[in-house]
């Protein structure tokens, strides 16, 4: 088993404890992010010997267990490797780099003299505070399609995202970037079979990961004393279609990878896992009552960081991926608006 | 998988005589011996193919995506090999597949009785619902030993396997809201003879405990090593999602053909809705055939980690792949109503219409036991979890009780 994984398995258990968000090296803190960085899981996606080399499936796998500890850690620590992995690959960008990406063109890009110049903000972006770059996408003046391109940290500003946002999640704002043209590639289709493809698969790892924390949570709750919980038929049929969801999530997933499935139809499989993860943490939503806060208050930690996924431009809305399957197979171009939650 | 992909056309085409008939013809019959469809869980001993789960619900759902009534037949048919290949001793599996023309239908609920009698059997009764049962061989059913005394409570269970030559079919089938031409007609037997060789007591199919049956150790295979729940499931799951594929090529003709019916009038493919609808099916289609390859593929693992280093394969791993391959089914039925029939138009429900004919034949899908029966597997399944299963195999006669105390 190679060293990310291990790395994502112990991080995970540490993270689970219940009182681990709040302690030094906790959730998205600056210990978890070094031990990450110093244990290659940024690079995990980056092809051997630079990175890990893990394929998709072993990938999806080390996210999991991490987010099993701490969702927005494991969010956060995908999309930097996803990032990483993607800027490597598509400006053969080497070195210590580790990339915060963003799918959404949401900044505007004008040509200059020997490249680009880039303005715009990218809320939200997770992983931003511990980002040395940043892959983002942004609409190109008077011409159709978009722009994908590699800025340098001295090229953006981090915004704060104000409260409720996690540690290590920011706003990135470029003013007036310049964006060499080797870094720089224009596209007629907002999102291409990569970024359909690959992100939406690391949110839903995130969501399985979380998923199977639930069922753990739940089942914590069943067997509380003194209540009666885990003799009682709704609650014995609660926890089992929690159950059954957390594990259609991961397998699903797992199957789509293992199939090397590819582009949009994996981001819909994708999809689908994190239908299952979100239907699984609901079943718990209802059990418990006042008396167990805590392990409530847990299951509502990954429901809340669950409804803000649902909703991030890199898993991509399902309508539009439905509409993108159905010209795929009805041989129409793909849309070229873009994905917009 | 090329042969029942070719079959496609042809069962699109035989479709309405199959269920005036309440079985598929003769000539389909002919082309699935041809195929070696039936021969897919025969073991090779006895010139079958030993194909793995996940590629014989490929095939199904292949067949499925032309005729569901057709392709339930010839599942629940060919299927129960897999069965009598894994629990039956040597001498029952040599009797019954011979040179291996082995077509079985069989039914989990429990009906008639037997009595002991010589060195076997004597067992009488009605079995309903026994898909695939105007072309089999034989018939492997379930049934109590009679009570010790008269009006004293029944026996044992049992699980038979009999030859045609010792029941007769039933004219009963046909008048269902779908699948009418599933062949699923009721088989009667009096005082049939069973040896006792074709006989386990004890034995119910839907809760198999496979570590010590003959299968493995008979075939050296792990496909004769598995538990039977998920199998069911499994089989239910992928007939359904291959006629949800089915119902996907009719409705791509039918956006290519028609217009919208509210401006802009434009060709319904063209318009964003539609391509909604359409891309929503093609994705519930294929999360529902990953699903199904998920659970194929951990089925396989199961039975292989068993026969390699002796993990068994659990109940309550089997409950997990239950649970698993029916949200398969679920995904498959979503879409049918969801997206295809809500948004298929009226003129897709008239009668003998490829949509109606799927619809009405996934609502019987939908409403087969196997479905009914989710609620109480998601309770086994926490049961299992919470540790509440004193270890007793379940009996349909005995509901569970031995919970912690």
């Amino acid at each position: 088993m190679s060293e990310p994984i291990e790395l994502a398995r112990e991080l995970g258990a540490r993270l689970r404890r219940p009182a681990a968000a709040g302690e030094p090296g906790g959730c998205c803190a600056p210990e978890t992010h070094q031990l990450l960085a110093e244990g290659g899981f940024y690079a995990a996606l980056v092809p051997a010997p630079e990175g890990a080399g893990l394929d998709l499936r072993d990938f999806i796998a080390a996210v999991a267990e991490l987010a099993r500890g701490c969702p927005q850690s494991a969010w956060c620590a995908a999309s930097l490797a996803v990032g990483t992995a993607r800027a490597r690959a598509q400006f053969d960008a080497a070195g210590a780099l580790r990339a915060s990406a963003a799918t959404a063109p949401a900044a505007s890009a004008t040509r200059s003299d020997g490249g680009w110049v880039v303005s715009g903000t990218f809320a939200r972006c997770a992983g931003a505070r511990f980002a040395t770059h940043f892959l983002g996408s942004a609409r190109i003046d008077g011409e159709p399609g978009v722009l994908r391109f590699l800025a340098a940290r001295e090229q953006f500003e981090l915004r704060d995202e104000g409260a409720g946002a996690c540690a290590c999640v920011a706003g990135i704002e470029l003013e007036r970037a310049l964006i060499p043209e080797a870094l720089a590639s224009a596209s007629e289709l907002p999102v291409d079979s990569w970024s359909a493809a690959v992100p939406p698969a690391a949110l839903a790892a995130v969501f399985a990961g979380a998923a199977a924390r639930a069922v753990e949570i739940h089942e914590e709750i069943v067997r509380a004393e003194p209540q009666t919980r885990e003799l009682d038929p709704d609650h014995q049929r609660w926890l089992g279609a929690a159950m059954g969801r957390a594990a259609a999530a991961r397998l699903l997933l797992r199957e789509a990878a293992a199939a090397n499935v590819e582009g949009v139809r994996l981001g819909s499989l994708a999809r689908q896992s994190m239908r299952y993860a979100w239907d699984c943490v609901q079943e718990g939503l209802g059990v418990g009552g006042s008396a167990e806060r805590e392990r409530r208050e847990q299951l509502e930690r990954i429901a809340r960081f669950m409804l803000i996924g649902l909703s991030d431009p890199a898993a991509l809305p399902e309508e539009w991926i439905a509409r993108q399957l159905a010209r795929e197979r009805l041989e129409l171009p793909l849309d070229a608006a873009p994905a917009i939650p | 998988m090329a042969a029942a992909s070719a079959m496609r056309p042809v069962l699109i085409e035989r479709a309405s005589d199959t269920e005036q008939r309440s079985y598929y013809p003769q000539e389909t019959h002919e082309d699935f011996l041809a195929a070696g469809f039936y021969r897919m869980f025969v073991p090779r001993r006895y010139g079958g193919l030993e194909l793995e789960l996940g590629d014989f619900l490929r095939v199904v759902m292949e067949i499925a995506a032309g005729d569901l009534s057709t392709a339930w037949g010839l599942c629940l048919a060919s299927a129960h090999a897999l069965h009598l290949a894994t629990l039956f001793d040597e001498t029952a599996q040599a009797e019954a597949f011979g040179d291996g023309d082995f077509r079985c239908p069989a039914v989990a609920a429990p009906a008639g009785q037997a009595v002991r009698a010589g060195d076997g059997w004597e067992i009488s009764g009605t079995w309903g619902y026994c898909s695939g049962a105007p072309y089999a061989t034989h018939y492997m059913g379930q049934t109590f030993e009679a009570p010790a005394k008269p009006g004293g409570p029944p026996g044992q269970m049992l699980l038979f396997v009999v030859p045609r030559s010792e029941w007769t079919m039933l004219d009963d089938w046909g008048d269902t809201l779908g699948l009418r031409g599933s062949g699923s007609h009721s088989i009667q037997m009096e005082r049939a003879h069973v040896p006792a060789h074709s006989v386990l007591e004890g034995q119910w199919l839907v809760d198999t405990d496979t570590t010590r049956s003959p299968g493995l150790r008979l075939h050296g295979n792990p496909l004769y090593a598995g538990r039977t729940l998920s199998v069911f499931q499994s089989e239910l799951s992928a007939l359904a999602t291959g006629a949800l594929k089915g119902a996907l090529e009719e409705y791509e003709s039918l956006i290519r053909t028609r217009r919208t019916q509210r401006p802009p009038i434009v060709a319904r493919y063209l318009d964003p809705d539609y391509q909604r609808w359409f891309g929503q099916a093609i994705a519930r289609a294929a999360a529902a055939e990953t699903l199904l390859a998920a659970v194929a593929r951990q089925w396989s693992e199961y039975g292989r980690r068993f026969a390699q280093d002796g993990r068994v394969f659990t109940r309550a791993d089997d409950l997990e792949l239950n649970v698993l391959a029916r949200e398969a089914l679920t995904l498959a039925w979503t879409s049918l109503q969801e997206d295809i029939f809500r948004t298929a138009g009226t003129s897709a429900a008239r009668s003998g219409g490829r949509i109606e004919r799927i619809f009405r034949d996934v609502a019987m899908d939908w409403g087969h036991v196997g479905n009914v029966t989710r609620d109480w597997a998601w309770r086994e399944l926490a049961r299992e979890r919470l540790g509440l299963i004193a270890g007793a195999a379940l009996k349909p006669d005995r509901p569970h009780v031995e919970v912690r105390t």
